[in-house]
């Protein structure tokens, strides 16, 4: 104990002798990034959009969303691995989204101000745009693309997988085959279990993978929303 | 017609609140918590049952995720202000507040048109002191609101606000919302009786064929 409290103290002096910030180019670097800083600061507190902070909450999302899914230790990784895929997926649509809605939405902004003959409110009138496009987005779009996008999507992915499992040949021969569990089934199973390979079974219940996935996140408290 | 979508689109109400990180993130949230729900529910790739449930579990995390949001928010406005204060000793826009809410306030009259700022409640809130404006004059804070049509805002005093308020809303919205709403998801959904032994029985599949 003794010990380590005179080695921190030893490092503890010798840190603060060190001329770190005399060095010059550190003290050009701390010099830059205020000036960056202050630029950037000014820069928003004058020109300031509602795009900027849903653009980086959706980028961060679609980072951080996933990374937390797979770190999930409670799951299957094929779950994990759709959930995650899924999650960013999302987060991927609702910044295209954003982002395309505000464009579009800003370039009627031009033609409004010519016609009340007021030009010098263009700005105003974008800024307001860009904010009605976000929460069109938010409300109406991004739900809408989600719904109409993700299973087509998730189903090409799901299908991917499938191929990179089962390998092309037997994809390709099992693609159309429909399984009838019933009807070749053993009659009398000696042990009943449950779906081993989520790639290669149809459920029993009827629906499809997606259905059954969705059913075993909402059973398993996976993440929801974005 | 065209006039009156001018008129909208250029209320200083609505342009304040496209240009203020927090109001907008707010406003997007409480939407996405109406929107979602009513999008999942109207989902046909899922039967009604699975539809119900998620619809509820996310209108539940969108409104925790908003408290929480809301809740976080100040403590970043609050901080990040007295932190480019500290960056930015040398600037005197910066140390002509005391606190972020007092510039705030100030920023918030400064968008009204000149008329209606006297008889603005806030306007008590404005201390008389003097601040040095954008042309480097000492000027009382108040005769900077009360005589001038375009009084100076600060940017780099507003732009400090709003990159704190950005950067606690990817904090506050990717990392804590999102872990905290799980401690308290559970109760509630088992509160309004949607458990998900109920909602999802396990099946079991035969895999012998």
């Amino acid at each position: 104990m003794c010990l380590a409290q005179i080695f921190l103290f030893k490092l503890y002096s010798v840190w603060k002798t060190l001329p770190v910030m005399k060095v010059p180019f550190l003290n050009q670097i701390a010099e830059k990034s205020k000036l960056g800083l202050k630029g950037l600061c000014v820069s928003l507190g004058k020109h300031n959009d509602a795009l900027y902070a849903v653009l980086a909450i959706a980028v961060f999302k679609g980072i951080f969303r996933p990374t937390f899914t797979m770190m999930d230790k409670n799951e299957k990784p094929e779950v994990k691995r759709y959930a995650a895929f899924r999650e960013g997926l999302t987060e991927g649509i609702a910044f295209v989204s954003y982002f395309v809605s505000s464009k579009v939405l800003k370039k009627i902004a031009t033609p409004i101000c010519n016609a009340v003959k007021r030009p010098e409110a263009l700005g105003q009138v974008e800024h307001s745009m860009s904010f009605l496009a976000v929460c069109l987005s938010a409300g109406i779009v991004i739900p809408a693309v989600c719904n109409l996008t993700l299973k087509p999507l998730m189903d090409l992915y799901t299908g991917f997988l499938k191929k990179r499992h089962c390998g092309l040949e037997e994809y390709e021969k099992t693609k159309n085959k429909k399984l009838d569990i019933k009807e070749n089934a053993a009659p009398k199973p000696a042990v009943s279990q449950p779906v081993s390979n989520i790639y290669t079974v149809k459920p029993a219940s009827g629906g499809s993978l997606i259905t059954l996935m969705q059913n075993s996140m909402a059973a398993k408290n996976m993440r929801i929303g974005g | 017609m065209i006039d009156k979508v001018f008129n909208i689109l250029t209320n200083p109400s609505l342009v304040s609140t496209s240009q203020n990180t927090v109001a907008s993130v707010t406003i997007e949230t409480s939407l996405k918590a109406v929107g979602r729900p009513a999008a999942t529910l109207l989902d046909k790739h899922a039967d009604k049952k699975t539809r119900q449930y998620s619809s509820v579990k996310e209108l539940f995390y969108q409104i925790l995720c908003l408290g929480i949001y809301m809740s976080v928010i100040p403590l970043f406005k609050k901080g990040g202000f007295q932190l480019a204060k500290k960056i930015f000793k040398d600037e005197v826009s910066m140390q002509n507040f005391k606190n972020a809410a007092e510039y705030l306030n100030y920023h918030k009259l400064a968008c009204l048109p000149k008329e209606q700022r006297a008889s603005h409640e806030l306007m008590k809130l404005i201390p008389d002191k003097e601040i040095i404006s954008g042309a480097k004059k000492k000027i009382s804070m108040r005769d900077e609101l009360l005589t001038k049509e375009k009084p100076f805002k600060f940017p780099l005093a507003k732009g400090a606000i709003e990159l704190s308020s950005i950067i606690g809303s990817v904090i506050g919205l990717t990392i804590l919302a999102p872990e905290l709403s799980h401690l308290f998801l559970h109760p509630l959904m088992k509160l309004v009786g949607m458990n998900d032994k109920v909602q999802t029985p396990e099946k079991k599949v035969d895999t012998k064929v």
